[in-house]
């Protein structure tokens, strides 16, 4: 499903240069529950970042659902992270103006879909989250455990075979944060729909708190852009 | 951005206000000229002019110097048509020495030729340069009974005499003139210094002194034109203070955190206050440095434009010179920098007052709240703007402060009118097939104030140029309908070339009409005579109509009477008889006669008193016109000839043959253009036309700042939302979306803006405008909506508005996803 290899990526010019990634190779199969961990400054968000195509690779092959990222256009890996890709962030990164249930559905609405469904479906999301009859708040109305509820929904609407989560526990209290772990572990490995009919989705999420990576079912350390 | 439109506004009121001075400056060095050393001008009032041998009176006044003076706007021949300024002077006395004392006095041989030949003229050198004239040469002049040649005696090089009315300027001796010009034994006015006002009061009681180096009614309307571009300079320099309001308002939000930390860290609310304004005054002083400058240039452009539009009518203007003098950059800069800190204070002084914690917790900022107290203070501030226009009846500044009020109430109320129509808007955008409109409005109305603003610089100055188009198309519709029911004549013949200048006076020989009814084809032909004659201090216009002869050309017409009472039988043996006059609907504002009351004038032959028969439209005069028949000019203006011979063509003849025969019979005798009623038509639009074009390109700079608004606000909105956008990017928008999300957002402010700037502009057109459109052209007439004008400038809004969102929405398109996600 998802497959690094041999990857390396490394940032600055060429005189020096520093590398994040060196000469990863890391295969996600469908239903895997992957926590990232490491220090900070591993490369642990990089990997995450080549992951969903939102960077490239310096060298080596990051492919997903079967294709290689390095060979696709702009618009389809912007298309990939819209429907195969749930992305969640440390800082929610919600739309401030736009309220819970219209940021939930921001994705799909991007599709053309009819809205009275998207609705009824973004609204069941929230249900499952634990936001239900919070449609109408807007960001600054939720708490920071709200806001990162709302932000799985948003991941979750596409119905994507990979779920990315980058630190979503990491702007939390400890009991958000714990809240917020086991959605991810409900709804990472339930089955998604992918072009070649249901797999089960895998998750894979960036933490550098090992009680939360004690959690998962598989862990991958990062130290100075190796996997140890 | 702010600098340009900062500098675009200054250069637009530098541009205005330097030319105003100057024209002012060359109108009075010009009349100073003229005027020498007298104190006083005496004659029986404007147009009037005095007996000659009223001399004797006023010279017995102990120590007065009063000299005789002939001073007429007359037009040399084909090809240059030019207005020349004729002036008759007294040889017989030492008073023109006395009074003007420049070189030409001096010159003694110079006189005697003057004293010898009774056709000779002296002329400016610059004149003379300019004609390939020299002494011997022989002058073309327009007279009343056509075209007469001058001879050159001397050409003098008086330095003020080059400088005044632009060196289009001549001297005769006083009788010579006064047989030149046809008015034997009667001059324009006396000059007289040395005596005050009661002791000329006391030598002739009916007359009429006036200060020396009084404008002439042209002049001063000229000059009231050039007024009122001021006025408009004031209304762009309105658009540019919501631009840069929005700017620094933009500046100090996308700075707000910095602001809180440095607050936090123990800067007091002064000390932000005085970094930020200080900070502004600079960018005002660049903006204004700019602007002056080009304002000069432009200065230059209008300052021709004015002489151009002066001269057409009486050769008044000299040379006028732009300088930077200290007044001009002391109020380009005061305007620049004050219009950028009446901008600047408000937001700074709101950013300071907002607690740091406020500021650093996040989201504060980011949602819009309500601006119920600015919305309230709005409508007050229009509901008491337009009551004021209602009840009021407004000159022209308090109309531009009432209209300044008005506008900021329209600002005031805007942002909560983007608050409840996006509330209003978002649920149909989001059940819309596309997300972009959606999420364009949903950017727009984070911050509402800038939406409004940029709206408001934009539709205003859409509203300008549609509240001009406005005015211009009442005018042309009025006149045209005037026309049409006023006039039967298919061609008019008049005597000075009406496409270079509509206020030409020559007029045409009484004799021409009789040669002109023996032409074939022609079935009907009726003179008129048009002057100049003080009605209540101002310059009126009497209209002397051939009755009979215009009445058998209407039947011949089939047109209904006009004015409609004019053909019951005892109005129109009233108006025969020289006892009536109809008077025109400006002139019953102006002066406040009605129709049923008396009309009181002073004629070269003494008073008379006319019955008001009615008021009709008419567009002949700004300062009012009245029609009576023309046996009246003859017997009490002493006056014969025409100033246009209309012509009403046989039924199946052709206009373009008749014309050309007309113009060879006519043109015999002196110089005669004639004129189709389209062609009439069409110089009037472009006389118009000329009228607004510097308001039409004031308006343009005015659409050209909103422009640069639209794209510095949503420049800004892209900058401050770089991480939204880069948000919209990870979770699958692709970069064509945000390329259309961006453009929409350009299109949703044009729009409205076009909405509120084709209501705004037709309200500019109908109410505030109206109020002093009457002052500044002198006319009332009907309101005309422009829909041409709208549809063209509607349409250009949106596509101006998209491309304004072009360069944004590339820049959002390309942002780097990772860099501006992280972006904070």
């Amino acid at each position: 499903m998802l497959h690094l290899r041999n990857v390396t990526k490394t940032y600055g010019d060429t005189d020096r240069p520093v590398a994040a990634l060196r000469g990863i190779d890391l295969d996600v199969e469908p239903g895997e529950f992957i926590a990232i961990t490491g220090p900070s400054g591993c490369g642990k968000s990089t990997l995450l970042h080549l992951a969903c195509g939102l960077d490239l690779p310096s060298s080596g092959e990051v492919e997903v659902n079967g294709r290689l990222t390095h060979q696709q256009s702009d618009d389809a890996l912007t298309l990939m992270r819209r429907h195969e890709i749930g992305l969640v962030f440390q800082s929610f990164n919600l739309i401030p103006t736009l309220n819970a249930l219209e940021n939930v559905i921001l994705p799909a609405t991007l599709e053309g879909k009819s809205i009275r469904s998207l609705m009824d479906q973004g609204k069941r999301l929230l249900d499952i989250v634990g936001l239900g009859g919070r449609e109408e708040h807007y960001p600054d109305q939720l708490s920071g455990g709200e806001a990162q509820r709302v932000a799985i929904a948003r991941a979750l609407i596409m119905n994507p075979i990979i779920l990315l989560a980058d630190e979503p526990t990491g702007n939390l209290d400890s009991e958000s944060g714990l809240a917020i772990l086991d959605l991810l572990l409900e709804f990472g490995n339930i089955e998604a729909e992918s072009a070649s009919g249901k797999v089960r989705r895998s998750t894979l999420i960036v933490t550098h708190d090992e009680s939360i990576a004690v959690r998962a079912k598989r862990r991958v350390r990062l130290k100075d852009g190796r996997i140890v | 951005m702010v600098i340009i439109s900062l500098a675009l506004g200054v250069a637009i009121f530098v541009s205005s206000y330097e030319s105003v001075v100057a024209a002012e400056a060359s109108i009075e060095s010009s009349a100073r000229t003229m005027m020498g050393r007298a104190e006083w001008q005496v004659s029986r009032g404007r147009y009037l002019g005095i007996e000659e041998k009223e001399l004797v009176t006023f010279r017995k006044i102990k120590n007065a110097v009063v000299a005789p003076v002939i001073e007429s706007a007359v037009t040399t021949g084909p090809p240059n048509n030019q207005s020349f300024m004729l002036m008759g002077i007294d040889l017989d006395s030492d008073s023109m020495a006395k009074l003007y004392g420049s070189d030409i006095s001096n010159d003694v041989s110079a006189f005697v030729m003057l004293k010898l030949a009774p056709t000779g003229i002296i002329i400016s050198s610059r004149f003379a340069q300019k004609n390939h004239l020299s002494t011997g040469s022989k002058l073309k002049l327009e007279t009343k009974d056509g075209m007469a040649s001058l001879d050159v005696v001397a050409i003098s090089n008086d330095r003020r005499l080059n400088a005044a009315a632009a060196g289009n300027i001549g001297f005769m001796e006083l009788h010579a003139a006064e047989a030149f010009l046809g008015t034997p034994g009667r001059v324009d006015r006396f000059d007289v210094a040395g005596a005050s006002r009661k002791q000329l009061e006391a030598a002739c009681p009916s007359c009429q002194i006036n200060p020396s180096g009084q404008l002439s009614s042209a002049a001063t309307d000229a000059l009231g034109r050039i007024h009122s571009l001021l006025g408009v300079s004031v209304i762009a320099l309105l658009v540019g203070v919501l631009l840069i309001y929005n700017s620094v308002q933009v500046s100090v939000l996308e700075r707000v955190k910095d602001i809180a930390i440095i607050r936090a860290i123990g800067a007091t609310r002064s000390q932000i206050l005085g970094f930020l304004l200080a900070e502004w005054v600079v960018i005002g002083l660049i903006g204004s440095g700019l602007g002056l400058a080009l304002g000069l240039a432009l200065a230059y452009a209008l300052v021709e434009y004015t002489k151009r539009t002066i001269n057409t009518m009486v050769p008044l203007m000299g040379d006028a010179h732009v300088h930077a003098s200290m007044a001009m950059v002391a109020s380009g800069i005061a305007v620049g920098v004050g219009t950028t800190l009446a901008a600047a204070i408000f937001p700074i002084f709101a950013v300071s007052k907002v607690k740091p914690l406020e500021i650093l917790r996040p989201y504060t900022f980011r949602r819009a709240h309500h601006y119920l107290a600015a919305s309230i203070t709005g409508i007050c501030l229009c509901v008491g703007g337009n009551l004021a226009i209602a009840e009021v009846k407004i000159a022209m500044v308090p109309g531009l402060c009432i209209t300044g009020i008005v506008f900021l109430g329209v600002a005031l109320v805007f942002p909560e009118v983007v608050l409840v129509a996006a509330r209003w808007i978002r649920p149909l955008l989001l059940r819309s097939k596309h997300t972009e409109p959606f999420l364009a409005l949903d950017g727009l109305v984070k911050t509402p104030h800038r939406t409004a603003f940029t709206i408001m610089t934009f539709g205003c100055a859409l509203a300008m140029t549609i509240a001009t188009e406005t005015l211009v198309e009442g005018f042309k519709v009025s006149t045209g309908q005037w026309m049409n029911s006023a006039f039967p004549f298919d061609i008019t013949v008049v005597g000075n070339d009406i496409s270079s200048s509509v206020y030409g006076n020559q007029t045409l020989p009484a004799s021409l009409i009789k040669d002109i009814r023996a032409i074939p084809g022609a079935a009907h032909a009726y003179g008129v005579r048009k002057l100049l004659t003080p009605v209540m201090g101002q310059d009126a216009m009497v209209i002397g109509v051939d009755t009979d002869d215009y009445l058998v050309a209407r039947q011949y017409k089939g047109l209904s009477p006009w004015p409609p009472n004019f053909e019951e039988p005892q109005t129109l043996s009233k108006f025969k008889a020289g006892q009536g006059t109809f008077i025109s609907a400006n002139f019953e504002q102006i002066y406040g006669i009605h129709p049923g009351s008396s009309l009181h004038l002073q004629t070269p032959t003494g008073s008379v008193n006319l019955l008001v028969l009615g008021s009709v439209d008419d567009y002949s005069w700004q300062h009012g016109a009245f029609i009576v028949d023309r046996s009246l000019i003859r017997s009490r203006w002493k006056d014969v000839s025409f100033s246009y011979i209309d012509i009403t063509a046989a039924s199946g003849t052709s206009l373009d043959s008749l014309k050309a025969t007309v113009v060879k019979v006519a043109g015999t005798s002196r110089t005669a253009f004639a004129y189709d009623r389209q062609e009439i038509r069409e110089v009037t639009d472009s006389v118009l036309e000329q009228a607004v074009q510097m308001a039409n390109m004031q308006a343009a700079i005015a659409v050209l700042i909103g422009t640069l608004g639209i794209v510095n606000a949503i420049w800004i909105g892209v900058m401050n939302r770089k991480k939204e956008i880069a948000l919209w990017r990870s979770i699958g928008v692709t970069r064509t979306q945000v390329l259309r999300i961006i453009l929409c957002e350009g299109l949703f402010v044009s729009i409205v803006a076009a909405i509120l700037g084709v209501a705004g502009g037709l309200y500019g057109g109908w109410v505030p405008l109206r109020a002093f459109s009457f002052g500044v052209t002198g006319y009332i007439y009907p309101m005309v909506v422009p829909w041409v004008h709208v549809g063209v400038m509607s349409a250009l809004a949106l596509v101006l508005g998209i491309t304004a969102g072009l360069m944004p929405a590339i820049h959002a398109a390309k942002l780097p996803i990772l860099e501006s996600i992280g972006y904070e």
